[in-house]
């Protein structure tokens, strides 16, 4: 790829991301020079946007949320594209009269070429019908679109479908539109101050998961809020209360050291922040739907 | 002495209670990526905190999923971590995005260098 490409390719998924679109990334050369460094920025600037957006509030996560917006194509049992949905010549940039009979791997990028092929392969020989799989799909603006493919053979003829998992958000309004509510009046539309106090409470519980969490009035107020504010505001934000995100972040690590140490479960209790084991057991057995100990017996055999 | 060990992405050693840990040449990492070498990470250092330096100039890329499983999750029996990484390279501008987007619950600084990254670590031994 000429370096003129590269800059042209840097510029397109620019202006994308400012018309709101953080679905494309720019393809990876072999060089190691400012092009490239330019590149990984971008293509990482757009995943973590892409991951803010969907929460219709503009915060982090810090985590991936699949939000499903579904593209469906079906293929012939050779792989060749015999329909697909409304969205997708948008979504490639192709014309729709360009799409039929072409073979699936025409628009897929080099990255995927092979795993498609082993895929389609052991679809013809009956090893699989089902599979998922990360997909890089290339547009005619020379980005790339990875997605989560789910790919399985129809139960009675032979074709094949494949659901994307991807979204191309046009405008604000699809946004508002394409998300269930919450359960909570859309009273306190929040400024952008209020979303930021509210991710600081968010990234503060996601560091602080060993140490006992405020009373949430006092936490609102160090936080410079009130406890109403924060309460929906929260919810609204990242779908879940306070008190759950936090005994979540809590379990997820105790989870992690069960599964790969040998650290007594009362120390590992202790070290989650739980100050009797009593209450660390129950907190995991409704998380996890099983017992600590469950996990390292079952490690065991 | 050195306790090794070399999984699919890298190669851990300890060495005077520092956990090294020096990616693979040409990696690309996503979140089961992650999660294996978080989970051989645990098992290597038996159960006591380290501080890590790692060597990340063989990455050629990390996911977001990845990013955010190091810097929450994965930060577990960890007292700092250095990142080495060359200045001259992508990898460096890749270190200074995953410490200031991902933020991670453990001090972590880049370095273009062994020794610079050691000196940091010393404070964490």
């Amino acid at each position: 790829m000429s370096q003129e490409q590269r800059v042209k390719n840097l510029c397109q998924i620019l202006l994308e991301m400012a018309d709101g679109n953080f679905s494309y990334r720019v393809p990876r050369t072999k060089e190691d020079d400012i092009l490239e460094s330019l590149t990984v920025l971008v293509n990482w600037l757009a995943e973590e946007m892409e991951e803010s957006l969907f929460h219709s509030g503009y915060v982090n996560p810090h985590a991936i949320v699949h939000y499903t917006v579904q593209s469906t194509f079906i293929l012939n049992e050779n792989g060749a594209i015999n329909d697909f949905s409304p969205n997708i010549p948008n979504l490639l940039g192709v014309e729709s009269d360009r799409l039929p009979g072409l073979d699936f791997s025409e628009i897929l990028g080099d990255e995927s070429m092979d795993t498609w092929r082993a895929t389609i392969d052991s679809f013809l020989q009956s090893k699989i019908n089902h599979t998922f799989l990360l997909l890089n799909f290339k547009t005619s603006k020379e980005l790339s679109v990875p997605a989560l493919c789910n790919i399985f053979r129809l139960f009675k003829n032979k074709k094949i479908l494949v659901s994307l998992f991807n979204a191309v958000i046009r405008n604000k309004d699809e946004v508002e539109g394409s998300f269930p509510e919450s359960g909570y009046k859309h009273t306190n539309i929040y400024n952008r101050q209020d979303m930021q106090v509210i991710q600081s409470v968010y990234d503060y519980i996601l560091a602080h998961g060993n140490v006992a969490l405020p009373k949430l009035g006092k936490l609102a107020r160090i936080f410079g809020t009130n406890e109403f504010k924060l309460k929906a505001g929260f919810r609204y934000l990242f779908k879940t209360s306070i008190y759950r995100f936090y005994t979540d972040v809590r379990l997820k690590k105790a989870q992690l050291l069960i599964k790969n140490t040998g650290i007594p479960l009362k120390e590992i209790a202790y070290m989650s922040g739980y100050n009797s084991y009593p209450n660390f057991y129950r907190a995991f057995k409704i998380k996890y739907e099983c017992t600590p100990n469950s996990i390292r017996k079952r490690l065991s055999k | 002495m050195f306790d090794s060990y070399e999984n699919e992405f890298g190669i851990f050693w300890i060495d005077n209670h520092i956990l090294f840990f020096e990616f693979k040449t040409g990696v690309t990492i996503d979140l089961l990526a992650a999660q294996q070498i978080i989970a051989d990470r645990i098992r290597i250092q038996n159960e006591k905190p380290f501080p890590v330096l790692c060597d990340s100039n063989g990455l050629v890329n990390v996911d977001k999923a990845a990013r955010d499983y190091f810097a929450h999750e994965g930060s577990v029996l960890i007292n700092a971590v250095a990142i080495v990484a060359n200045p001259e390279s992508f990898s460096y501008q890749m270190a200074l995005f995953y410490i200031k987007v991902s933020k991670p619950l453990v001090p972590t600084k880049v370095f273009p260098d062994k020794p610079k990254a050691l000196q940091f670590l010393g404070a964490f031994i």
